[in-house]
């Protein structure tokens, strides 16, 4: 398929608009940028930070030394530091960086889905199916995140690289499919990565069959090559998860009980109608509207009649788009029996198949209608419209949980019954010149237009787009009208920062803080900026055993992670070298214990008081008489903590206040040291009179584990590319 | 049939930009579009009691639900189904443990907690309670539980809606004669008397009231006693 000029300027105009669109209350507010205050801020802009650090001073970014007491950076599922997407934090502010990326991925994503979907459908049709997959709730609400925003971008270039599979040799094809694969591994979250696999090896077995078997070969080696290339990679991220905090939570089960609820979502977005407020993308991603359902269902009838069969797309519809979206419902309300799938998000799997789902409306509006239907499928049509006309005037009775429901919404399921009623009436108008008896008793139409469809087709059209509107609305926040708030899309660029910046100036940098707040205040996480380090678990691969450890002392707070709370023990928090603590008010149970307030200052109308220690606690301290002698000659060093003795007369114990993972190895005086785990979870070693220099080093992976993955990869490819050749010179 | 394509396709691209606009003017604040305004579900389901003869409370917003155990909570708009169930609603634990004891949500008189609407209007609170509206006067108490009879006796107004309730206050205070009330005897030498909406002190010895007419002690009596007292200390 050769796409003329206009057709290209008609994609990049909607791409374009579509990132304008993205870019609303960067234009109208000032200061605001497109970036989340929670994920993005969180967790990727301070964990790309700390890896960004390590990579400048040569090093392989293994651990984030400034967080909860040291959490893994490639096993990370959110920060991603080898990803496309973190390219432009190395030139940019973060704010801006994901303001670009955000801008930037969105206008390729819909280029290349206009592409892929072109191939299949009409250029009219590519254009409104390509909108209503990217702003798919779900794919909409998540390609705001770092770790999430490459994935349907990903998945469009990839079939559709699969699917020009003629236009290229061999060569080409296989090396352009495994950098996508690569990159793919590297740039988004390994659960998308999971759930879109079986798409991209199984789109062109069922689009050509037998015929696409050495395309569909190839593409399989670049996937399992590629996978091999980037598996130190996600080695990491299995190995940290399995102890994670986040193992056994299951934030998404329990959301919508039952069936009529679940069923119900589909139509409205739940946050508009349950009965209690839904926080987060739940609020939305289940919404479909009931003009996609409805009309994608109507497409796939039309494409079972036999003068439209098109025996590949239907399979592609049914088996890459129906399917899996039915799995992903079961899986996602009735999995929470099976590990693992009870602790991810199912409907993630919608991401993917919507681009074949789609298909079928795409072809609903591009089949003609006239004489498409028989009579039976006519009557289904035009019953499920009266149906469908019937629970909507009679609501308060059937459906009392829609009770305020919103006008467009109404707009949407009015627009539909007449759609349908407009599809039924424009395939029987087909039917009266050639049969006299037709069960039809409209007046045909033997013009060439079919101004029925033509009507019906732009109705469709608007009603899919006015369906559109929730989801922009919600995802984005656009009813908040200022930057104030921030939502997941907008926030002020000063909030992608510690606040407030004096606070942080009072710390020294190289000690430690915590804040008695939720993760998701990020105080802890933020003062990586200022070089100070922080406390609380935010990271998905926090330790589920340093959470058991802090629990059992009382010195946390569960939620989704944890975070230090009262009652305060400043033995134990001096001994994980806390000094600085940050609280929402006066504490007299700090004051009584020493504790004093260097620093408070109003932050969007809270005032935060900065409290320090009286011990001065650092992040290590010697134990000689079991009483703790902080030291403060250290350097943190990329993956590690350098720490120069004092004058030693007895042994003792050198206390480093990190948490004790496998991965730590310890160096005195540069002979090895074997690191043990203390009472608190923090590493410890035996030191003696004499020793001088102390070197912790947390080794993860090093660099050779890549490069032999590499080779191996790069192997295969060699020989799937000249196996043939020698087959045939022999 | 290009030509047509191409017009189809410009106004999909007019439609979608109009759409684009819309969204960019409602967002700027500048043009408020109603549609655009969806409604957004608050409020969490919280476990008030577990288990209390086999039925579980659950509160959610102002309101506190029975639900037989094993029974799923369902949407509080569904009220049939509700019914069907044997869910109890009402407004306090204590009200939906009465439902339960008395198998019915048909109990008299349900257990709604008084709500302030206005505090001091001509010396009168008002408070709402189920549909009525009680105007009662300032530091007397409101038990809501007594007749309407007995609190008519002790001078609480009863109507529909709060606008009635002032009308019988306005009705009241402009017809009444005042009486010179003996409040309390003997404080700091004085003794307090109510004389319509004001407090006087009298000093004790002196029983003729003249020149202390002038002397507007307080709207009550803790004001008028705050004022004897910090006489008592100019004096001193």
């Amino acid at each position: 398929m050769v796409m003329d000029r206009q057709e290209i300027w008609v994609a990049l105009y909607l791409a374009l608009t579509v990132s304008i669109l993205l870019l609303v209350k960067v234009f109208l507010y000032d200061q605001c940028y497109l970036f989340d205050t929670n994920d993005d801020v969180n967790h990727t802009f301070v964990n790309l930070k700390a890896a960004q650090d390590i990579l400048r001073q040569g090093a392989l970014p293994s651990i984030n030394l400034y967080n909860n007491f040291g959490t893994p950076l490639l096993g990370d599922a959110l920060t991603f530091p080898f990803a496309i997407q973190s390219i432009t934090y190395w030139f940019l502010p973060d704010h801006l960086a994901m303001t670009a990326n955000r801008v930037v991925i969105s206008f390729l994503t819909i280029i290349f889905l206009f592409l892929f979907l072109r191939q299949f459908l009409s250029q009219l049709s590519a254009l409104v199916c390509s909108l209503i997959v990217f702003f798919s709730p779900g794919q909409f609400w998540n390609m705001a995140h770092h770790h999430y925003q490459m994935a349907l971008l990903f998945l469009c270039f990839i079939l559709y690289v699969q699917s020009r599979n003629l236009s290229f040799n061999r060569a080409t094809y296989l090396l352009l499919l495994w950098i996508a694969y690569s990159c793919f591994f590297l740039s988004v979250s390994i659960q998308p990565v999971l759930l879109a696999i079986p798409f991209l090896l199984l789109f062109l077995p069922f689009k050509d069959g037998f015929r696409a078997a050495r395309a569909s070969v190839l593409n399989f080696i670049a996937l399992l090559s590629a996978g091999i290339a980037t598996w130190p990679h996600t080695a990491v991220f299995f190995e940290s998860i399995a102890g994670s905090t986040r193992a056994q939570w299951t934030p998404y089960s329990g959301i919508l009980s039952t069936t009529r609820e679940q069923l119900l979502a589909l139509i409205l977005p739940p946050g508009e109608w349950m009965h209690y407020g839904i926080n987060g993308h739940f609020s939305i991603v289940t919404y479909f509207s009931i003009a996609f359902l409805v009309f994608a269902a109507v497409g796939i009838l039309s494409l079972t009649r036999k003068a439209q069969a098109d025996s590949s797309l239907l399979r592609l519809i049914i088996l890459l788009g129906v399917v899996p979206a039915v799995g992903g419902f079961i899986l996602q309300f009735y999995g929470d029996k099976i590990p693992f799938v009870r602790s991810v998000d199912s409907t993630r799997v919608w991401w993917f198949s919507n681009v074949f789902f789609v298909l079928a409306l795409g072809r609903l509006l591009d089949s003609s209608w006239k004489g498409v239907f028989p009579w039976f499928f006519q009557c289904l049509i035009g019953m499920s419209a009266l149906v469908i006309a019937y629970i909507y005037f009679m609501m308060p009775q059937l459906i009392p949980e829609f009770g305020g429901m919103n006008l467009l919404h109404r707009a949407v399921v009015l627009g539909t019954v007449i759609s349908l009623l407009v599809i039924v009436l424009s395939s029987c108008a087909r039917v009266v010149p050639r049969v006299q008896s037709s069960t039809c008793d409209i007046t045909s139409s033997n013009t060439e237009r079919d101004v029925g469809s033509a009507v019906g087709k732009g109705l469709i059209i608007s009603v899919l787009l006015l369906a559109q509107v929730p989801t922009l609305v919600l995802v984005m926040g656009l009813n908040i009208k200022s930057c104030d708030k921030g939502n997941h899309y907008f926030a002020h660029s000063q909030e992608a920062t510690f606040q407030p910046q004096s606070l942080l100036k009072t710390m020294k940098p190289g000690y430690r803080m915590a804040s008695e707040e939720p993760p998701v205040g990020g105080h802890d996480l933020k003062a990586v900026f200022g070089g100070v380090l922080g406390s609380n678990a935010r990271a998905i691969v926090a330790s589920g055993e340093l959470r058991e450890i802090l629990n059992r002392h009382n010195l946390v707070k569960l939620d989704d992670t944890y975070f230090f709370s009262p009652p305060w023990n400043t033995e134990k928090l001096s001994r994980l070298g806390i000094r600085y603590l940050l609280l929402r008010q006066q504490s007299s149970e700090l004051e009584t214990q020493g504790w004093e307030v260097i620093a408070s200052e109003e932050h969007l109308g809270q005032r935060l008081f900065l409290y320090e220690n009286s011990s001065k606690a650092s992040l290590t301290h010697l134990l000689q008489d079991e009483k703790p002698v902080f030291l403060k000659s250290y350097e943190l060093v990329p993956n590690g903590i350098k720490i120069q003795l004092p004058e030693l007369d007895s042994i003792g114990t050198l206390v480093v206040s990190f948490f004790y993972r496998d991965s730590w190895h310890a160096w005195v005086d540069g002979k090895k040291a074997i690191p043990a785990m203390n009472a608190l979870g923090m590493m410890q070693i035996p030191i003696k009179p004499g020793d001088r220099a102390v070197l912790f080093q947390y080794q993860g992976l090093k660099a050779w584990n890549f490069l032999i993955y590499l080779l191996f990869s790069v192997v295969i490819l060699l020989i799937t590319y000249f196996a043939p050749r020698l087959r045939r010179g022999r | 049939m290009r030509q047509r394509e191409n017009r189809n396709i410009f106004i999909f691209l007019l439609l979608w930009s109009s759409l684009v606009i819309m969204l960019f003017l409602h967002t700027s604040g500048r043009v408020d579009i109603p549609l655009l305004h969806f409604p957004q579900a608050k409020g969490n389901l919280m476990m008030i009691e577990e288990g209390y003869k086999h039925y579980n409370l659950v509160g959610l917003r102002e309101k506190v639900y029975a639900i037989p155990q094993g029974s799923s909570f369902i949407h509080p708009r569904r009220i049939e189904k509700m019914k069907e169930i044997g869910i109890f609603v009402a407004h306090s634990a204590q009200e939906v443990k009465r439902m339960i004891d008395a198998e019915t949500e048909n109990i008299e008189p349900k257990n709604i907690e008084p709500k302030l609407i206005e505090e001091g209007y001509k010396h009168y609170n008002l408070v709402g309670l189920r549909e009525k509206v009680y105007a009662v006067p300032q530091g007397k108490p409101f038990i809501h539980t007594r007749r309407i009879e007995e609190m008519k006796k002790d001078g609480i107004f009863v109507a529909h809606s709060a606008q009635e309730a002032k009308r019988m206050i306005d009705a009241e205070t402009e017809n009444i004669e005042p009486k010179l009330i003996l409040k309390e005897e003997n404080f700091q030498g004085h003794n307090l008397y109510s004389f319509g909406r004001l407090i006087y002190a009298v000093p004790a010895m002196d029983p003729a009231l003249g020149p202390y007419w002038e002397q507007v002690v307080g709207e009550n009596l803790k004001e008028a006693k705050r004022f004897i007292m910090q006489k008592e200390t100019l004096v001193k």
